[in-house]
């Protein structure tokens, strides 16, 4: 049997028979599934009911502001002075205070309070107030109730011809460029440590000079890397198979809260009424028309290729880790860096997916397997595309083949400081 | 013929010469002693036999093959610092490290619980290796390197660290596996080792073979001709033509036999002068000598 085979086996077996694999694989979903349904939770959470007084000396026929769900207004007929001392003991928040004013030129409205008020609430009440000013300006202008409802227009440009003839959608591609990146981001770390300690583990235990005396350090090196990328392929896939588990699950036995979480967080978002529901259609709408083929493909290459690119340092540092933590910590930073420079990168993908920027991160193997996949979901021409995944397979191997110099002579040496110059002239030794 | 011929070998880390030209040959099926003070380049010319490192020249041959074209290579080794996956169980790592050299999952248990059985440590199969102490530990990690029956079986420093139960178990099996037809290379810096284990030996320090040969010759070779005899009575022994006394303590003494004559003229003075001899001794010298004053012979030079 093939020998790089038996490592890889190990390598794998070891590592998926674990306890803390287990464990990880269990946990991750029901982790994020907690995180969601916590976020749902305090979303449609809306706190205690505040109630406000609010005295309105505008002598404007407006009407009254409407309760909104967190807020009660009450209408006072109160002398301002008294009310400003008593508003507390009457149980109110605090008390907003209207004074006569120029509908054109609004101002001197004041809220009273010892508190501030939330970022939202003062919003929600400064949009009431200018919603009612504008409707007393549409009624002075003598317009129908018809008219006015024909001034309300929502507006949803459709994009097209960026991927083939699919159509996009703004806010898909942007949570799906968040998602990526970051996985990516994670797993290149999480499963590059891991190469990095496995391999220190074999020079510190010293079973490494046995192993190499019945194979070659490439191999083992090899051997390494493809059964710890096996391993983060079966979590992942794991992952997969509990995540639709875990929302099916959910999806049945919380529908409602689910369905009202999301309500209240388009309400939340302060969109005007009526774009309410067209959002989130919207976000539906797009997940079904996303591509997603190219999308997944495109993660699988890039987490490939790039956990392939990444392993083949971290073992590099493994052998530069001795007994000491010190060098390995610093040495794993330098390898962490281009990783973080690449996030930065692809949260400005978000904003100008096609930037010079964007373009060349995209390209440069350090960064591409995290700047690539958040710009696939914003169509990228098919030449970029190409060059992105033949300099990643040329980076790997290149990557691979430096790091398999370094490798084979750090895997045997003990009882010195490796600096990284050291490092550096390892990769001209001979033999 | 030979089994193993090493030819002008060098190695150079650093401008250190780890090993400056070294030619060697070791015959089949016999137990081979490389003999050296530490930092003499034992562990070097080792790693380049076993293909761990590649040499900066020279040749390795192994049954007229060269070795650096052997894949797998299925020498046993046995490096001075053990190891072993902490974690693994016993069983599954002697399985793993017996089919990396190459040997089938049906053979390789066959010989693992073969071994085992002789060891008497059938019942560790499923023990962690970090559970078990560290004379156990030497047993499995002996196990790990011949289990494959190697045709060539290279312990470093094979006795460091053993106690003195597991140093004899394990010498005994060098003797066994050699008797059964493999070679066996070790390295030491323990002469005593060397004369109780080892048929030929050669002597290495700074990189380079002092001397090579079987540990008789060796020792006939720098045999100062001297002889430890004791007689029946305190009779005091002079000087003579044949031999020259060095000391006598009562009964005990110490002869130097003088050019031109042979073992049996002392002998033969001893039964003209009608002196009863009880004990009759040629004193060679011992492989710790002689590697103590070559090494020193070499630093002084």
């Amino acid at each position: 049997m093939n020998r790089i085979w038996l490592i890889i086996k190990r390598e794998y077996i070891t590592r998926v028979r674990k306890l803390s694999f287990i464990i990880t694989t269990l946990l991750a979903p029901i982790g994020i599934a907690f995180l969601f349904g916590a976020q749902f939770f305090f979303m449609s959470y809306t706190g205690d009911i505040s109630n406000i007084a609010i005295l309105d000396n505008s002598k404007l026929n407006w009407g009254k502001l409407e309760n909104s769900k967190s807020i009660n207004y009450f209408y006072v007929s109160e002398n301002e002075d008294s009310l400003k001392k008593n508003y507390k003991t009457n149980g109110f928040e605090g008390v907003l205070i209207i004074p006569p004013i120029n509908i054109n030129e609004p101002s001197g409205i004041n809220y009273h309070s010892d508190n501030l008020l939330s970022i939202t609430a003062k919003k929600s009440i400064e949009n009431k107030l200018s919603a009612a000013i504008k409707d007393i300006k549409y009624k002075n202008a003598n317009l129908s109730e018809d008219q006015l409802k024909s001034f309300k227009t929502n507006i949803n440009i459709n994009q097209t011809g960026i991927d083939s003839d699919k159509g996009g959608d703004t806010i898909v591609a942007t949570i799906s460029s968040y998602l990526t990146g970051f996985i990516i981001y994670f797993i290149l770390i999480m499963y590059g440590t891991m190469v990095m300690r496995g391999v220190a583990e074999e020079k510190n235990n010293r079973i490494v000079e046995v192993i190499m005396s019945s194979v070659k350090p490439f191999k083992l090196m090899m051997g390494k890397i493809i059964g710890i990328g096996l391993v983060g392929l079966t979590q992942f896939l794991l992952w997969i198979i509990l995540g639709f588990a875990v929302i099916a699950v959910m999806s049945f036995l919380f529908a409602d809260q689910i369905a009202a979480g999301s309500q209240s967080m388009v309400q939340n978002a302060n969109l005007p009424e009526g774009l309410e529901m067209s959002a989130v259609n919207e976000i539906m709408n797009g997940l079904a028309q996303v591509n997603w083929l190219p999308i997944l493909a495109s993660f699988a290459f890039y987490f490939l290729g790039g956990y392939f690119f990444y392993a083949a340092f971290f073992a590099a540092i493994g052998t530069a880790t001795g007994e000491e933590n010190e060098t390995s910590q610093s040495l794993t930073l330098i390898v962490t860096i281009p990783l973080v420079i690449a996030i930065f990168i692809s949260m400005g993908v978000i904003n100008a997916p096609n930037s010079p920027m964007s373009i060349v991160g995209s390209i440069i193997p350090f960064f591409s397997p995290i700047v690539m996949p958040a710009r696939i979901p914003f169509g990228v021409p098919f030449w970029q595309l190409a060059l992105s995944v033949v300099s990643l397979i040329v980076g790997f191997i290149l990557a691979t083949w430096l790091a398999a110099k370094i490798y084979r002579i750090g895997i045997l040496i003990y009882g010195k400081k490796i600096t990284v110059k050291e490092l550096g002239k390892w990769l001209f030794y001979k033999g | 013929m030979p089994q193993i011929e090493l030819k002008q070998i060098f190695k150079t880390f650093n401008k250190t010469k780890a090993v400056n030209g070294v030619n060697l040959t070791i015959p089949e099926g016999i137990v081979f002693g490389l003999l050296g003070p530490n930092g003499a380049g034992k562990t070097t010319l080792i790693r380049i036999i076993t293909n761990i490192i590649a040499a900066d020249e020279g040749q390795i041959f192994f049954d007229s093959k060269e070795v650096a074209n052997l894949d797998p290579l299925n020498f046993g080794y046995m490096p001075e610092e053990r190891g072993l996956y902490k974690k693994m169980k016993v069983g599954e790592q002697l399985m793993y490290l017996t089919q990396l050299k190459g040997m089938s999952y049906k053979q390789a248990k066959l010989n693992i619980l073969e071994w085992m059985n002789k060891f008497e440590i059938k019942t560790w199969w499923n023990k962690k290796v970090s559970d078990l102490s560290k004379g156990m530990q030497q047993k499995v990690q002996f196990i790990s390197t011949v289990a494959h029956k190697p045709p060539l079986i290279i312990l470093d420093e094979p006795f460091s660290g053993l106690d003195p139960i597991n140093t004899s178990l394990i010498k005994n099996e060098i003797f066994e596996l050699a008797k059964s037809g493999a070679t066996i290379l070790f390295s030491t810096h323990r002469m005593e080792q060397v004369e109780e284990v080892c048929e030929e030996i050669a002597l290495i320090n700074k990189g380079e073979v002092l001397l090579s040969g079987t540990v008789k010759d060796l020792k006939n070779q720098f045999k100062r001709n001297e002889y430890a005899i004791t007689i029946a009575d305190e009779t005091n022994i002079e000087h003579n033509e044949v031999f020259e006394v060095i000391n006598q303590h009562a009964n005990q003494l110490k002869v130097h036999l003088l050019n031109g004559h042979q073992t049996k003229d002392i002998l033969r003075y001893f039964l003209e002068h009608q002196v009863d001899i009880t004990a009759f001794n040629e004193i060679l010298p011992s492989i710790n000598e002689i590697f103590i004053t070559q090494v020193s012979g070499q630093s002084n030079e």
